[in-house]
C-alpha cells in the first residue's frame, strides 16, 4: 500500500495537472489507504506489555520487588538499607491489610514510599494484593524459627514505661549500641570494638517510626547481626545474655528509644519529619 | 415539500443577513501577486495539520481518561482496543510535530523574505502569539501521556518556575495543583491542553487569516523594491491589480497539492511508525528508563544541561520573554526597507546562527548521557558493603539517598545516573562542612536541597557519605574523613545549634557560590 501511495507525487508533479484531476487523485489515495489500512500497519504498536506473568507468583513477585523494593530493601529482600522482608517469621506476623496500606500509601512522615493510587506509575490493588501473596510465597514459608518470640508485628498493649526501658537497654543492648553516635574512625567502618552504631541518636530516631523500632526490637536484622526478641544479647561486661525480651521489654525499650528523640533543645526540627 | 427557490430564499436571508458570500468570494477570488509561488505553502499546511490535530484531538479526548491513576491505561486501551485507535493516536502525535515543523519553516520563510514589514507588522505579531500558543499545546500533550517523560517534561517545567524569584513556590503549586506532581497536575495540563490553548489557538489564526487577507499576500521579495510605507500600498494594490491572478485556483492548487502530500506522507508516518509512547512508566518490568522531551524541546533538555549553573536562572527566567517580545517587536524595529535576503545580511547571519544552535543543541540532547536514571532510587539496591558495619543513622543516610532520588543522577557502586560524580570515594574528596553544604546548596547542575530535607535527613545524608572512602582511600583534602566535632560532643551540648547557625549563615549565600 505504501508503494502505491509513493507513487502519487510523479504524476502531482505534473505540469498539466489540472486541480480537478489533482483533487481526484488525491481522494482516490486516501480512499484506498483507507480501505488497504487494516489493523496490521507496521506502526502498529506491540501489545502493551502488561505483566505477562502475574506477580503472585514467585517469578513475577521478584520482577517487581527487583523495580520497587530492591533500592531500599535490598535485592533478594535482606542486606539492603532497610529492614529485610526475607524473614518468614515478619511476613506472617505483619497483618496482610497493614501490610497493602503501607505499600499502598507509604508510611507517612517517613521515607517508605506509596506504590499504589495516585502515585506516578502506581500500581493498582489487585497488584498489590498479588504481589503480598507472591512476597508470601517467596520468603514467607522459610524455617521457623522463634526469633520474635511469636509477639505481634503491631503493639497490642497500651505505651511502655520510659524508665524501664532504660534498665533493660542497659542491660541488654548497650554493649553493641553506644550511647552516642561514634564518628567512623577511619571513614568506612565503625571502630573494631563496637559491634553496631547508636540507636540513641536523636537525629536517627527523627527518621524512624515507633512501629519501625519496634519491628527491628521484635524481629531483629539477622542479616546485619542484630538479634530479635529471643536474643542472645550481650550485656554490660560484654557477656552474652540469653534472657529473651518480654513483651513489655519491648514496649518500654519502645518509649525509652522514643524519649530521646527530641533531647537535644527543640528548635523546628521537632515539626520536621516531614520528608 | 420545499421548492429550490424555497433554499434559495433561505440562503438568500442568511446572505443578507451575515454577508457571508461576499467575505467568502473575497476570500477565494482576491488577487494575489503572480510571483507568489511554492514559497507560500507552509502557512496553509500548518493550518491543515492543526486541523487534523483539531479532529483527531476532538476524538481522542472521548477515549481518554485526564485521571492520574487511568490516563495510562486508557492510552493502551485506545491503542489496543480501539478499531485503528493507535493509528489515531498516531497521527495526532505526528501531526503535532509536523504542524511545529511547518509553522517554523513558514516563519522562517517570513522573517528571510521580510514580509513582517509595512503593512503586515500584526500579521507577523498575531503569527509569533501563534507560534506560543502552539508550542505551548506539543509541550501539554507530551504531558498527556503520563509516563516518564511526561514526568520528565513537568520536571523541567516545575524547574523553571521554582527559580522565579519571591514567587516561585506558589508559582510551583499553580503549575502543578500542589507541591508535587500529582493527579490535580494532570487535570490542570488537561483543561490547558483541550480548552484554553486550543480556544486561544482558533482564535489566533481567524485574527492571522483576517489580517492576511487585510493586507494582501506579498510578492517576492526583490533586489532594488525597498518597501516605503508612505507609497507601497498604492504600488503594490496596482500591481497585483495588474498582473494578479485569483486567489483560487491559481494559487490555492499550490496549496492544495502540498497540502495533499504533506497529508499523504504524514498518514505514511502514522502509519509505519505508529503512535509515540506511551513510554514504560507503569511496566514493572523495564528497569532502565532514560526519558527525554519530544524532540522539539530536546534542545531545551541541552540547554538546561550544559549552561553553567549561575547563568542558568537568569537565562531561564530572562531569556525566553526578552526572545518572544524582540520576535513580536522585529517589524517595529524595521518597519521599512529591503525585504530581499541578499540586501538584509544581518539577519540571515542571525537566522543561521539560530538555526545551527538548535539543531547542535537538538543533537547534543539526543545522545547525551545526562538524563537521569528515573528508577534508580527504588530499582538500584545500596551495594551490600556499603551497607555492612555501617551504624543506624548511616543506614538511614543509605536510604536518604534512594528516597531523595540522588542515584537518579549519582552512582554508587557503578550504579546510578552519571549526571554528576560517582559518589563511591567522596568522603576522600569532601570534608563534612563540604558534604552538607553541597547537599544543602547543590550547585554545578545539583539542585540544592536545603528546603526540602530535614535537618535529621541531611544529618544522616552526610554520615552515610563520609563513609565512602571507595575502599579505604587515603584523605585527599585536609579536613576530609576527620571526627566530626558537631558529632563527637555529647548531645547536651546542642551540637545541632552550631550546624544550623552554620546552614543558615550559608542558605544566604546560595547565589554568591
Ligand atoms: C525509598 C526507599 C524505600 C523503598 C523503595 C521501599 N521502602 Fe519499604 N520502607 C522504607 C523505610 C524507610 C521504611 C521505614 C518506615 C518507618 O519508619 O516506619 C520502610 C518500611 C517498610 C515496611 C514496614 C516495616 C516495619 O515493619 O516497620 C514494609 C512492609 C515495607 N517497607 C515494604 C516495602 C515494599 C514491599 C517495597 C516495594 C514495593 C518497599 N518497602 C519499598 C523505605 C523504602
Ligand atoms: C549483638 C549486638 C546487638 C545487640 C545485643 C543489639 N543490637 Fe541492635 N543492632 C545490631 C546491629 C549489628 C545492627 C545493624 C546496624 C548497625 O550495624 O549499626 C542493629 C540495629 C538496630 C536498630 C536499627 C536498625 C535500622 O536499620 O534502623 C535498632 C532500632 C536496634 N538495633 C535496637 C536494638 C535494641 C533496642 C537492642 C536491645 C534489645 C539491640 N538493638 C541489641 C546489633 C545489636
Ligand atoms: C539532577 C541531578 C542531581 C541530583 C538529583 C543530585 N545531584 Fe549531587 N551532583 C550533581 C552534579 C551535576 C554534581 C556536580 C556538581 C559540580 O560539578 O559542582 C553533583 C555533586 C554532588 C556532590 C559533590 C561530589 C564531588 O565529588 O564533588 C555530592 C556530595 C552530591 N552531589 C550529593 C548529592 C546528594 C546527597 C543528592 C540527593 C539529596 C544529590 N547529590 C542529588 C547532580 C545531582
Amino acid at each position: 500500500m505504501n508503494r502505491s501511495d509513493s507513487s502519487h507525487p510523479h504524476q502531482l508533479h505534473h505540469p498539466r495537472a489540472s486541480a480537478s484531476k489533482v483533487f481526484r487523485l488525491l481522494i482516490a489515495a486516501s480512499l484506498t489507504g483507507g480501505v488497504v489500512a487494516c489493523d496490521d500497519l507496521p506502526g502498529k504498536p506491540p501489545p502493551n506489555p502488561a505483566p505477562v506473568i502475574s506477580v503472585a507468583t514467585t517469578a513475577g513477585f521478584e520482577g517487581m520487588w527487583a523495580e520497587r523494593c530492591s533500592g531500599c530493601h535490598g535485592a533478594d529482600g535482606q542486606l539492603g538499607a532497610g529492614l529485610p522482608m526475607r524473614n518468614a517469621e515478619y511476613l506472617n506476623a505483619v497483618p496482610d491489610d497493614d501490610m497493602f496500606s503501607m505499600i499502598r500509601n507509604g508510611v507517612p512522615s517517613s521515607r517508605m514510599p506509596g506504590f499504589g493510587g495516585d502515585a506516578i506509575g502506581g500500581v493498582s490493588d489487585e497488584i498489590i494484593r498479588d504481589f503480598i501473596k507472591g512476597m508470601h510465597l517467596t520468603w514467607g514459608e522459610g524455617e521457623a524459627s522463634d526469633d520474635s518470640r511469636g509477639f505481634p508485628w503491631r503493639s497490642t498493649g497500651t505505651g511502655g514505661d520510659v524508665a524501664s526501658g532504660a534498665t533493660v537497654f542497659a542491660a541488654k543492648c548497650a554493649a553493641c549500641h553506644p550511647g552516642e553516635q561514634v564518628a567512623p574512625t577511619q571513614a568506612g567502618t565503625m571502630p573494631d570494638q563496637l559491634i553496631a552504631g547508636s540507636v540513641t541518636d536523636p537525629f536517627y530516631l527523627r527518621l524512624i517510626s515507633d512501629q519501625h523500632l519496634r519491628s527491628n526490637i521484635v524481629f531483629g536484622r539477622k542479616d546485619l547481626g542484630m538479634p530479635g526478641a529471643a536474643g542472645p544479647f550481650r550485656g554490660p561486661d560484654g557477656g552474652e545474655v540469653t534472657t529473651p525480651l518480654t513483651a513489655t521489654d519491648v514496649a518500654d525499650l519502645v518509649a525509652f528509644l522514643a524519649s530521646k528523640r527530641n533531647t537535644w533543645p527543640s528548635g523546628p526540627e521537632v515539626e520536621d519529619g516531614e520528608p | 415539500m420545499k421548492s429550490p427557490g424555497a433554499i434559495e430564499r433561505t440562503l438568500g436571508w442568511v446572505d443578507d443577513r451575515t454577508g457571508l458570500v461576499a467575505v467568502t468570494e473575497h476570500a477565494m477570488f482576491h488577487k494575489v501577486p503572480r510571483s507568489a509561488k511554492w514559497w507560500y505553502v507552509f502557512g496553509s499546511a500548518t493550518l491543515m495539520f492543526f486541523i487534523v490535530q483539531l479532529v483527531t484531538g476532538v476524538l481522542l479526548t472521548t477515549l481518554f481518561v485526564p485521571s492520574a491513576a487511568e490516563a495510562y491505561q486508557s492510552l493502551v486501551y485506545i491503542d489496543e482496543k480501539i478499531p485503528m485507535g493507535w493509528m489515531l493516536r498516531a497521527l495526532h502525535g505526528w501531526s503535532s510535530n509536523a504542524m511545529c515543523i511547518m509553522m517554523l519553516i513558514h516563519m522562517t520563510q517570513i522573517f528571510l523574505h521580510g514580509t513582517y514589514k509595512f503593512p503586515r507588522e500584526l500579521t507577523w505579531v498575531a503569527g509569533v502569539a501563534l507560534c506560543v500558543t502552539t508550542l505551548g499545546l506539543a509541550f501539554t500533550g507530551q504531558i498527556m501521556r503520563w509516563d516518564a517523560n511526561a514526568y520528565w517534561g513537568l520536571g523541567i517545567g516545575a524547574a523553571i518556575v521554582d527559580r522565579v524569584p519571591f514567587a516561585g513556590n506558589w508559582l510551583r503549586s499553580v503549575v502543578l495543583g500542589g507541591p508535587d506532581i500529582s493527579g490535580a497536575t494532570l487535570s490542570r495540563f488537561f483543561a490547558l491542553h483541550v480548552f484554553v490553548l486550543p480556544g486561544t489557538a482558533i482564535g489566533l489564526i481567524g485574527l492571522h487569516l483576517i489580517l492576511v487577507l487585510k493586507g494582501g499576500i506579498s510578492e517576492m521579495p526583490k533586489v532594488g523594491q525597498p518597501i516605503e510605507p508612505e507609497t507601497y500600498r498604492k504600488e503594490y494594490e496596482s500591481r497585483v491589480k495588474k498582473t494578479g491572478v485569483p486567489f483560487f485556483p491559481d494559487a490555492a492548487r499550490r496549496d492544495m497539492v502540498f497540502c495533499g502530500a504533506a497529508l499523504i506522507g504524514l498518514i505514511g508516518l502514522a502509519a509505519w511508525y505508529g503512535p509515540f509512547g506511551p513510554g514504560p512508566v507503569p511496566n514493572p518490568t523495564i528497569i532502565e528508563v532514560a526519558p527525554r522531551p519530544d524532540g522539539l524541546f530536546l534542545w531545551l533538555f541541552a540547554v538546561l544541561a550544559l549552561l553553567p549553573p549561575y547563568t542558568e536562572t537568569f537565562l531561564i527566567l530572562v531569556g525566553p520573554p526578552v526572545g518572544i517580545a524582540f520576535l513580536a517587536a522585529l517589524p517595529f524595529i524595521s518597519p521599512r526597507g529591503e525585504r530581499a535576503p541578499s540586501r538584509r545580511p544581518i539577519s540571515v547571519i542571525i537566522l543561521c546562527i539560530i538555526v545551527t544552535a538548535l539543531a547542535v543543541l537538538t543533537w547534543l540532547g539526543e545522545t547525551s548521557p545526562w538524563s537521569p536514571v528515573m528508577k534508580a532510587w527504588t530499582s538500584i539496591p545500596t551495594p551490600i558493603e556499603y551497607v555492612r558495619d555501617r551504624s543506624p543513622l548511616e543506614l538511614q543516610g543509605a536510604i536518604q539517598l534512594q528516597y531523595a532520588q540522588c542515584r537518579n543522577c549519582h552512582s554508587i557502586g557503578g550504579e546510578g545516573g552519571k549526571r554528576g560524580p560517582a559518589l563511591d570515594d567522596v568522603a576522600t574528596r569532601l570534608s563534612w562542612d563540604q558534604l552538607v553544604r553541597q547537599i544543602q546548596q547543590g550547585g554545578g547542575n545539583m539542585p540544592a536541597y536545603g528546603k526540602s530535607l530535614s535537618s535529621a535527613e541531611t544529618e544522616a545524608l552526610a554520615a552515610f557519605l563520609s563513609t565512602l572512602d571507595g575502599g579505604h582511600l587515603p584523605a585527599r583534602i585536609p579536613g576530609a574523613m576527620e571526627h566530626q566535632p558537631g558529632r563527637d560532643q555529647s548531645p547536651t551540648a546542642d551540637p545541632r545549634a552550631e550546624i544550623d547557625a552554620e546552614t543558615d549563615a550559608n542558605s544566604d549565600t546560595v547565589a554568591a557560590r
